[in-house]
């Protein structure tokens, strides 16, 4: 049984750290940036995002009406840049809200049954 | 393959799983990202961007399949939670195709079940693959409850005056033919085998009986409840092997070709029976425990 949850573990943390993926990319996009700009960005923060999630995920949240995305050549190679729309920042205010709801009752959880899991 | 043909293949891998509107667009932008976290994959190795380090960071992207299903919401003709539905369903029309196929005399009949069973395969994929369109398209519907302990009564009441039709048509197929044809008699090559008709065939009315004083129980209860669920399940087992010791005691008619139809017919209708008795046990089997519930008991 222990060995199939130390098994399921890489899994199971990638699928927690999936779930945060969108508000974390909503945060950083009030400005426009393009997708590895973005990356990079959350990654100073200390989140990891594989590079195939985050790239598909922006346009989708595109096609949602969540973001509006523009061509820039006037760089070295053409970019597409990201922003929130109108819809999209109502959006990261809720989900925001959310967000410190779960983060609060994480922390109570967490702290009753005790950090190491003993 | 050098570094800018290896992403392009990859690229194109991607987009060509993508609808057909997003994939020039998806390519440009998919194209240059990959040069940059590639560029920096290889600064972060302290070398040159190679073939190597593109290869290793294209794998490290995603399989080509699982980027483009990223990209969109891919429709999905067979849901996973419906895999299982749908592997029964293909299973039980296979296994009643198969159990009619000793009605046909053909010698082809082989590849015509074969055939059957495929078209069988394409309309359920087709109808799942309509379900999930509109799943889709409409949205999942709010769960309705159903009571599956609840007895259609006038279906009962349909299946007693089937169970009576059907005894006195076997029971006295001369004086039924009469009826509907104004007094003519029964062709003599329909006529029973004496041993079966003294000693088989009774058999069977005796369970149908029963069954039928079952439905009527059902009927003027409303419910079915585990004994009940019990009884039938061992009337349809009863009637199954008696259809099997049918076939396997001898003849049923007189002449020897109404006996082949006969006799696979009530093949035919023993292996329906025994596949509907076999989903129904396992169905039984596998069901979760009603109220008053059961704990679970842990291994």
């Amino acid at each position: 049984m222990w060995r199939m949850a130390h098994e399921n573990a890489p899994g199971l943390e990638l699928e927690l750290r999936r779930g945060v993926v969108v508000l974390a990319a909503l945060s950083q996009l009030r400005a426009p940036r393009y997708g590895y700009e973005l990356r990079r960005a959350i990654a100073e923060c200390g989140l990891l995002i594989e590079e195939g999630t985050l790239y598909p995920l922006l346009r989708r949240l595109e096609q949602q009406g969540v973001l509006t995305s523009e061509w820039r050549t006037n760089g070295a190679a053409p970019r597409r840049y990201y922003a929130l729309s109108t819809e999209g920042r109502r959006l990261y205010k809720r989900l925001t809200e959310t967000w410190s709801d779960l983060n609060g009752a994480m922390d109570k959880l967490l702290a009753s049954g005790g950090r190491d899991g003993r | 393959m050098d570094v800018d043909m290896l992403i392009d293949a990859y690229v194109r891998d991607v987009t060509q799983l993508l609808p057909r509107k997003q994939r020039n667009d998806t390519a440009l932008e998919l194209r240059e990202l990959l040069r940059e976290e590639l560029r920096s994959r290889a600064a972060a190795c302290g070398g040159e961007l190679d073939a190597k380090i593109a290869l290793e960071g294209l794998r490290a992207f995603g399989t080509p399949q699982d980027v483009a299903a990223r990209y969109y919401e891919p429709w999905i003709i067979i849901p996973a939670a419906r895999t299982r539905s749908f592997g029964f369903a293909a299973l039980a029309g296979a296994l009643v195709l198969l159990a009619l196929t000793p009605l046909s005399d053909d010698p082809s009949r082989g590849d015509q079940v074969a055939l059957a069973i495929l078209a069988w395969v394409g309309c359920l994929v087709a109808y799942f693959g309509l379900w999930s369109a509109v799943q889709r398209r409409t949205g999942a519907k709010a769960w309705v409850p159903r009571d599956r302990d609840a007895v259609n009564r006038a279906g009962s009441l349909a299946l007693i005056a089937l169970i009576g039709a059907g005894i006195v048509a076997y029971a006295a197929p001369a004086w039924l033919f009469a009826q509907f044809t104004h007094g003519h008699a029964l062709p003599t090559r329909l006529a029973y085998d004496a041993t079966f008709r003294a000693t088989r065939l009774p058999v069977i009315f005796v369970l149908w009986a029963c069954q039928a004083v079952l439905l009527a129980i059902l009927a003027v209860r409303g419910r079915w409840n585990p004994v009940l669920r019990r009884v039938d399940l061992g009337l349809e087992a009863g009637v199954t092997l008696a259809l099997t010791w049918f076939v396997a005691a001898g003849a049923v008619f007189q002449e020897s070709v109404p006996n082949k139809f006969g006799l696979a017919y009530l093949s035919s209708f023993a292996l329906l029976l025994a596949i509907d008795l076999g989903f129904k046990l396992y169905r039984g089997l596998g069901s979760v425990a009603s109220l008053p519930g059961r704990a679970p008991t842990s291994a």
